[in-house]
């Protein structure tokens, strides 16, 4: 295939759906005109085989991805902690490697050593027991991780992946979606939570209520910032609005919005249950939270959930504060798909680096952090955008002069966070039914 | 002056959209408004007359999510959001939180009537009459997609309709204050 055909490849006029829902394949610069025969005579059964098809296909990218993101959690967690991680399930064996004296394929033996071991864990997960509790509340039990798990996949039609290659089109709410419908998780845990007819697990589902709801506040109105800026909730759109700004392949809205993306990041960590805000999971505390009852394959879906959410969130930031697929030569499909992996993969290593950093926070701590702070430094970020708004309105201000706003906002960002000398205060023990 | 840009393109395409034709050929059929009819009103039934308060308050969220299917079904996406946003992701939410909360016992049966059963059968009798009356002016038809939908209702709500929607942000923040209020503990006073 030519490079020139490569280059249009994902030009489907109207998408992947389209293609999809009707069966034409319409790619107008190469002049092609396909339809499959028969499809257009029943619409309705078209209109179910292109959902189907479409969530396998979310489905099976979710799942390989997933496998690559646990590998390469317990590596990081093996770097971080000094050690190699999983080392001992390959297939071609760069174990071999380890002792060799070339500091190259010493490397390559370490960071790829290892790389089937979630292949492993997954069979084993498979094989495993499903277990039942007796007194559980079995509807409810088997229903929950499914709805964890759906809630997780469904913000994934909305990511533009590649330019005019998003697998819903012509949703005008954009990433409200992924939002309204990932609130079903919340649903799911809560579910397991009671379902399982177990104290640990009950707790930790009121608790991940409890962060979720709290969380979820002031990640909406960080994001808030980008629509006011861009106008609109449409995540191509976004990423077209971000292409347009500067000169060459656009400026990033986190130059406009830093304390915009800090602050979703830090919701983005607490929204997906992980370490500095694993409350729901604690197993110091809860034995293993909401999940402590489940096992096999029921398991393994909260544990898939639990990491496509991350990834999930990282694409989203990636896309609405780090350009999404923009970037050198991203007209080629494929090139502006890896850029977004690319960037997803940052934020992710973000997550993973903070994950094996910090300590755990305390059920108040993260409350009291989520209200207190994160909630009123959220409303600030609006005003702060409004105070851009109007420069570049009122003022007549370049774009290019906003960057004045970004070391401002790097010293405001650095009082807020200095540590103020504090009153000591006695805690009293007072009702905390989540502790 | 590349702010706003990106809204102005939103109004300014007009483009016939597959997906719109295609539910518009199922509600011509009927299939998805009767389909979710029947998801509601079974969930509906279920929240009445379900003996266990848990089961009661997940067919709760059934029925939001089957209204949810309705504003889509009439093209109205944001709403469908923040139907699912407001009405299950924080109220049904709220609710399931607070029957785990309070529940001492471990799949009670509670029984699904007490004294107002027939107070609140006219009642709601009554109040389905009322929105019959209110609808029965619709014709089939007269309900249509509207373009640029997100973008006329901010308008409305920021020019037309500003001052009622300060005057509803101002009493959520009271109730915010009155909740406040009732729930802190009584020693600090």
């Amino acid at each position: 295939m030519t490079l020139q055909a490569l280059k249009h490849l994902h030009r489907f006029d109207g998408g992947l759906a389209y293609f999809l829902a009707t069966g034409k394949l319409k790619i107008s610069t190469l002049g092609i005109h396909y339809q499959i025969p028969w499809l257009h005579l029943f619409p309705l059964a078209a209109w179910i085989i292109s959902m189907f098809v479409m969530s396998g296909i979310v489905a099976g990218f979710v799942s390989v991805n997933v496998m690559a993101l646990v590998w390469l959690e317990r590596k990081v967690s093996g770097l971080i902690q000094n050690r190699m991680g999983p080392m001992m399930i390959n297939i071609l064996q760069p174990k071999m490697l380890a002792s060799s004296k070339n500091p190259v394929l010493k490397w390559i033996s370490v960071w790829f050593g290892g790389w089937l071991q979630t292949m492993a864990d997954g069979v084993k997960l498979l094989l495993k027991e499903d277990i039942i509790p007796v007194n559980a509340d079995k509807w409810v039990f088997i229903t929950a991780p499914i709805c964890v798990f759906t809630a997780s996949l469904m913000g994934y039609a909305l990511i533009p992946f590649a330019p005019q290659f998003p697998i819903i089109e012509n949703l005008n709410i954009g990433f409200l979606f992924i939002f309204a419908f990932g609130s079903y998780t919340v649903i799911g845990i809560l579910m397991a939570g009671w379902s399982s007819n177990n104290k640990y697990s009950l707790l930790g589902g009121m608790r991940s209520a409890a962060q979720l709801i709290t969380y979820e506040i002031p990640m909406l109105l960080a994001l808030l910032g980008v629509v006011m800026m861009t106008g609109t909730l449409k995540m191509e759109k976004i990423v077209n609005f971000q292409r347009s700004l500067g000169t060459h392949h656009g400026h990033w809205l986190i130059l406009y919005q830093p304390l915009g993306f800090l602050i979703f990041l830090i919701a983005g960590i607490a929204e997906t249950n992980r370490t500095p805000f694993d409350m729901p999971e604690a197993e110091s505390e809860l034995v293993s939270g909401f999940n402590t009852e489940y096992s096999g394959f029921r398991f393994s879906l909260f544990f898939l959930s639990e990491f496509s959410n991350m990834f999930l969130s990282c694409a989203l930031g990636a896309t609405l504060f780090l350009g999404g697929w923009s970037g050198p030569g991203s007209s080629y499909g494929i090139i502006a798909f890896l850029w977004l992996m690319i960037k997803a993969y940052g934020l992710v290593l973000v997550f993973m680096w903070i994950r094996w950093t910090l300590p755990r926070v305390r059920i108040d701590q993260m409350m009291e952090f989520g209200w207190k702070v994160l909630t009123p430094l959220a409303l600030l970020n609006i005003l702060w955008t409004g105070g851009e708004i109007l420069l570049v309105k009122i003022q007549g201000y370049q774009h290019q002069y906003l960057y004045i706003w970004f070391p401002i906002s790097l010293l405001v960002l650095a009082m807020l966070f200095m540590p103020k000398p504090k009153k000591k205060r006695e805690h009293k023990l007072k009702f905390a039914p989540f502790l | 002056m590349r702010f706003y840009a990106a809204a102005d393109e939103d109004h300014k395409a007009q483009k016939g959209n597959i997906y719109e034709n295609r539910i518009r050929l199922l509600m011509s059929n009927s299939v998805l408004f009767y389909s979710l009819a029947v998801l509601i009103i079974s969930c509906a039934f279920a929240v009445v007359f379900l003996r266990n308060i848990f089961h009661a308050g997940l067919f709760l969220l059934g029925a939001f999510l089957g209204v949810a299917g309705i504003y889509i079904a009439l093209f109205n996406y944001f709403l469908a959001a923040v139907q699912a946003l407001v009405y299950s992701g924080a109220i049904a939410v709220l609710i399931l939180f607070g029957i785990m909360l309070t529940q001492r016992h471990y799949r009670k049966e509670d029984p699904s009537h007490n004294a107002f059963k027939w107070i609140a059968f006219v009642l709601s009798f009554g109040i389905a009459g009322f929105l019959v009356d209110s609808f029965r002016s619709l014709k089939p038809g007269s309900i249509f997609p509207v373009k640029h939908l997100l973008y006329q209702m901010g308008m409305a709500l920021m020019q037309t309709y500003a001052i009622p929607f300060e005057v509803i942000s101002a009493l959520l923040l009271v109730a915010l204050l009155g909740a406040f209020s009732l729930a802190r503990e009584k020693e600090d006073l």
